[in-house]
């Protein structure tokens, strides 16, 4: 069962499904594994090994053109930006998917 | 000159790319500098420097041509350009003959780089027809995958953040460009188009002496079909429409002045990503002093060759360090609005109108 949970400005389109990871920069590598949907307050260059890995990126902050929003597109994964509380509302192990193509993101239950 | 208040055109055309850029940029919170605060007490002292190496550069004649190649990119000096205009506005005002001949020169010269759109509203048109189809002619094209093009958005991210990590976020277009879009239809059929991305100066040893690896410039070009794109001010802020990774038609990679194949490509992704994971904690135990050096440094950096061509010290002034030394500024910029067109340009509080008062 899918229920909508955050909405933000679609960034990049098309839909993913993952583990949620918390990630604030370098100290969150260990953590984080191939697939999961890294959600920041904004990305930034410490958490490129993170991206890279990512089936989806979600941030608090950012708009069309901001650092998650351009990787993302260039990564061909969906991403939704100024979601304003998804670090708060988000928590690491949730499951959820990404609609970068809505802006919207449901928590999987 | 515009008919109502009599200005150049150029300025119109730039507050129209400057305004369209921050608008998809924000809420923005940069750092490692509140840069607004940090122009606020420049006090001309970059203005000096840069007016000396104009100076020399017209008395010696240098022709357009080789002034333009001492910038990285076009990006770079767009960038450079709108730094300028915010630190002659947070100015007292005194140079306004000086940055106005400073403004003037730099918009020549951006004219002479770009073959349409300057300040790049939409499209980065740097290349000419002839460099195209030599690209074209030139380039060992390999037929892209949809798990190819992935590989290549991880370089990209790779590089795009290495170049972060060196020149942090307000610096970064000094070694990060996005070109594009060149009809590719002459060379791959209907509705295809070239984006080239190029990071040139990954490798600054000049400001980070430390640096141990062998990436100093890598290119990629993409020839995407039914895909449109468009980018800004900044030429790395780019927009897709379309399926760009079923829409990848073939590839190329460069690195370092040598073609590349796909394991090597995949090789330095993760490389760079690791060398750019080490070097953005190089600014966790930096004191703030040492913060406002290196944005100095940066910000003479963008002008590194253009200082060398007029026979000057590239590095920042005794006046220039002077101007910051144990002011208050703080780590990050926040801008969280940007106000409408009309009221941006008219606004005593942006960087337009202290263009357009450098003609009254």
């Amino acid at each position: 069962m899918e229920k909508l949970i955050l909405k933000g400005v679609a960034a990049s389109a098309g839909i993913a499904c993952g583990v949620v990871k918390i990630v604030e920069g370098v100290k969150d590598i260990s953590k984080f594994d191939e697939g999961n949907v890294l959600v920041a307050k904004i990305t930034e260059p410490s958490m490129v090994i993170m991206m890279n890995k990512a089936s989806a990126i979600v941030t608090d902050k950012g708009g069309l053109t901001s650092h998650p929003a351009i990787v993302s597109r260039e990564l061909g994964i969906p991403c939704v930006v100024a979601a304003q509380k998804a670090t708060q509302v988000l928590e690491d192990g949730m499951i959820v998917k990404v609609n970068g193509s809505t802006g919207e993101v449901y928590i999987i239950e | 000159m515009s008919e109502k208040e009599r200005y150049p055109q150029w300025i119109d055309e730039f507050a129209k790319s400057v305004h369209n850029s921050f608008s998809n940029m924000l809420p923005g919170n940069w750092g490692p500098i509140d840069l607004l605060e940090y122009t606020k007490h420049s006090n001309n002292a970059f203005f000096d420097k840069l007016y000396q190496a104009i100076e020399i550069i017209k008395k010696k004649g240098y022709p357009q041509e080789e002034i333009a190649k001492t910038f990285s990119c076009p990006s770079a000096l767009r960038c450079a350009f709108l730094y300028m205009t915010w630190e002659y506005g947070f100015s007292d005002h005194s140079r306004k003959k000086e940055f106005n001949e400073i403004a003037e020169f730099f918009v020549d010269v951006l004219g002479h780089m770009m073959k349409e759109d300057i300040f790049c509203l939409n499209r980065n048109i740097f290349h000419n027809d002839q460099e195209i189809k030599d690209i074209f002619g030139s380039v060992p094209w390999s037929v892209a995958d949809t798990q190819i093009a992935r590989e290549l958005g991880k370089l990209y991210t790779s590089c795009a953040a290495l170049a972060f990590a060196l020149y942090r976020d307000f610096f970064p277009q000094i070694s990060h460009e996005v070109y594009g879009p060149y009809d590719a239809s002459s060379k791959f059929g209907k509705d295809t188009i070239l984006v080239i991305k190029h990071f040139p100066k990954l490798f600054p040893k000049e400001i980070w002496p430390s640096l141990e690896y062998k990436y100093g410039d890598i290119k990629i070009f993409q020839v995407f079909k039914n895909v449109k794109f468009r980018c800004e001010l900044i030429g790395m802020h780019t927009v897709y429409e379309g399926d760009i990774m079923n829409g990848l038609v073939v590839y190329a990679v460069m690195a370092g002045g040598k073609f590349v194949g796909i394991e090597e490509i995949k090789n330095m992704s993760r490389e760079i990503a690791e060398i750019t994971t080490k070097q953005i904690q190089v600014y966790d135990s930096m004191p703030m002093e040492e913060i406002k050096k290196k944005t100095l440094e940066w910000e003479c950096y963008q002008f590194f060759d253009f200082f060398q061509l007029a026979g000057m010290d590239w590095r920042p002034t005794i006046e220039m360090m002077d101007a910051v030394k144990n002011k208050k500024i703080g780590s990050r910029t926040i801008i969280e609005t940007f106000p409408p067109l009309g009221e941006y340009m008219e606004s005593v509080d942006h960087e337009i109108y202290w263009l357009k008062d450098l003609y009254k």
